[in-house]
């Protein structure tokens, strides 16, 4: 009998996997988001409740990734810095607002997609006018961005030309109209679904869909002058 | 070439998994037909590849830290605010309240204050028979020695407030009150006298020697002027009443200025009896009986003063009933009544005093 059950269950799971996974390329599972909505409500009610230390828990679970879509919008290290610094404390103040109908990263990146948005404007279209210059590539360590080597063992040419081809990826970017730029972050390069994107976005999921293909568009028309060829 | 177009339309949502199968089927049928078509879908996931390959950067190391300063940062400033916001208002709450409670208790004592004062100063209803002459003046003085033979004659003059309307605050009247206090001022001083003489004496025949010798009084009103402001003292005859007199002499407590609001409607009675304080108690009751509100009741020295608002219909009740303890003194005493109540103020006046009187009047 207790085989029959664990057997049903694996089919259920398998079943509902399937139904759930997402194409190749997105890195989060809808699963997965539900684990961590389940994980953030608990500390998200301790900051409603008064509780200013679960915020930290919350802080170091999400800044990554809000860091990368800082870093991706706004096209500049410091500025993506600030940016998290910014939507992390407006977070924090209006947390007690937040009714937990979306989930509470949905929330969070809304935020932080606001603040980038803010910031290119106060930057004006600075990385717009200013593509990336491929003579002086900024450096990594301290002055620049450090990004995650994809292997250990990959030899030091490789990596430079990965690097290489990385910035020609973030100048064509930067390059984008600014909404263009928001939806490819967060399509493309995070991952988020349309419904994620509709809510961070405030934006109607036909729209996102519009804005998606000629951002992609816009995008390939930049990297095949960039990159020659695809 | 339309086809391909809306082929198109349907690459992004293809890409991302978003077409149901019916359609999804129709794009792959038409990719396998349109090589121009499969070109750009596989540019298209190129640039995806390229864009989901993208390393993930690595925050600046200070970030968390900074973050976490800057919110406890805003946690002391929200504390700081919460602080000057909330923690006055646990104090501010009951001084407001405590506040509030004492403005209400101080107006409702200087409005009984002022009404004690007002029903003890104003009597409108007097003012006229004060500028008439000098003998009625005078007459009035003595009145509770003459009242029985004088009543049926005088008691319209005394009474009636129509030479001048009492507490008719027109300019018309502002303008007569100068001569007016300055004829009071002249009877002034051979009126006060008597009046005096309660104050300095209050047995009977000293009384009687001072008033009978009017260069005496004359300096007594002197000496007496000195003290107050003349003008005051000219006020004050002009009202020409002698309990108001009494009342000051008695009480010693030196006048509040005349007071604009006077009660439209004033009756005054004047009483006598051999036990003012008595006396004084048995017209509470029946003022009371009568439906009267705000009843006041202050003493002097042998003079007893209750005052009241009592319906205007009771007011002639209210004189039957008080002949009835005591012997009404109509000279001194009008009977207005207003429209709906009146303020009516009861002097007892101890009858030891009329004999202080009587031989004044004779």
């Amino acid at each position: 009998m207790e085989t029959i059950a664990l057997i049903w269950h694996n089919i259920i799971s398998l079943i509902a996997r399937d139904g759930t996974k997402p194409l190749a390329g997105l890195s989060h599972t809808k699963e997965g988001r539900h684990e961590n909505r389940d994980e953030d409500a608990q500390y998200v009610a301790l900051c409603q409740g008064g509780e200013p230390a679960a915020f930290e828990v919350l802080v170091r679970r999400h800044q990554k990734r809000m860091f990368n879509i800082a870093y991706r919008m706004t096209g500049n290290y410091e500025d993506a810095g600030d940016v998290v610094q910014e939507a992390f404390l407006s977070a924090y103040r209006t947390i007690k607002h937040f009714r937990g109908e979306a989930m509470f990263s949905t929330w969070l990146y809304g935020i932080v997609v606001n603040h980038a948005r803010n910031r290119m404007r106060q930057t004006g279209s600075r990385s717009y006018h200013e593509p990336v210059s491929l003579d002086d590539p900024p450096a990594g360590g301290e002055g620049g961005p450090a990004f995650d080597p994809p292997s250990r063992q990959t030899p030091a040419l490789d990596v430079l030309v990965r690097k290489e081809t990385q910035e020609k990826v973030q100048g064509c970017i930067n390059g984008l109209e600014k909404e263009h730029r928001e939806i490819i972050v967060l399509r493309d390069i995070q991952g988020f679904s349309y419904e994620e994107i509709t809510g961070m976005l405030g934006i109607p999921d036909g729209t996102v869909k519009s804005r998606l293909s000629r951002a992609r568009n816009a995008l390939k028309e930049g990297l095949k002058k960039a990159l020659g060829d695809l | 070439m339309r086809k391909c177009r809306d082929i198109e339309d349907r690459f992004t949502a293809y890409l991302d998994g978003y077409l149901e199968t019916a359609e999804r089927e129709i794009v792959e049928e038409h990719l396998s037909r349109c090589p121009d078509c499969l070109h750009k879908i596989e540019d298209l996931k190129r640039i995806r590849a390229i864009l989901a390959d993208l390393d993930e950067v690595d925050p600046p190391p200070g970030l968390t830290a900074k973050i976490l300063s800057r919110i406890h940062e805003e946690e002391k400033t929200k504390a700081g605010i919460f602080h000057r916001l909330f923690f006055p208002l646990h104090i501010k709450i009951p001084v407001q309240a405590l506040a509030t409670v004492f403005v209400v208790v101080l107006t409702v004592y200087v409005f009984k204050s002022t009404l004690h004062e007002t029903a003890n100063l104003e009597r409108p209803s007097a003012a006229p028979p004060a500028v008439e002459t000098v003998p009625d003046a005078a007459k009035k003085q003595a009145a509770p020695a003459v009242k029985k033979e004088a009543q049926p004659g005088r008691r319209p003059g005394s009474i009636s407030p129509k030479p001048a309307p009492p507490a008719t605050q027109t300019p018309k009247k502002e303008a007569a009150a100068p001569p007016a206090t300055a004829q009071a001022t002249d009877t002034a001083a051979q009126a006060s006298p008597p009046v005096r003489a309660y104050k300095a004496a209050p047995h009977p025949a000293p009384a009687a020697e001072r008033a009978s010798s009017p260069e005496r009084h004359t300096d007594d009103y002197l000496s007496y002027s000195k003290a107050p402001p003349a003008p005051e003292a000219g006020r004050i005859k002009t009202r020409g009443t002698v309990m108001e007199e009494k009342g000051r002499a008695a009480g010693s407590a030196p006048m509040a200025p005349a007071r604009a609001s006077v009660p439209d409607v004033r009756s005054r009675i004047t009483m006598m009896s051999k036990d003012p304080r008595q006396t004084a108690i048995q017209v509470k009751t029946i003022m009371r009986s009568l439906g009267a509100t705000g009843i006041d009741e202050s003493a002097a020295d042998n003079v007893a003063t209750v005052s009241g608002w009592i319906d205007a219909a009771a007011l002639k009740e209210l004189m039957a009933r008080l002949k009835e303890i005591a012997s009404v003194d109509e000279r001194n005493s009008s009977l207005l009544s207003g429209p709906k109540s009146s303020f009516v103020e009861i002097a007892i006046r101890g009858s030891g005093n009329d004999d202080a009187v009587k031989p004044v009047d004779r």
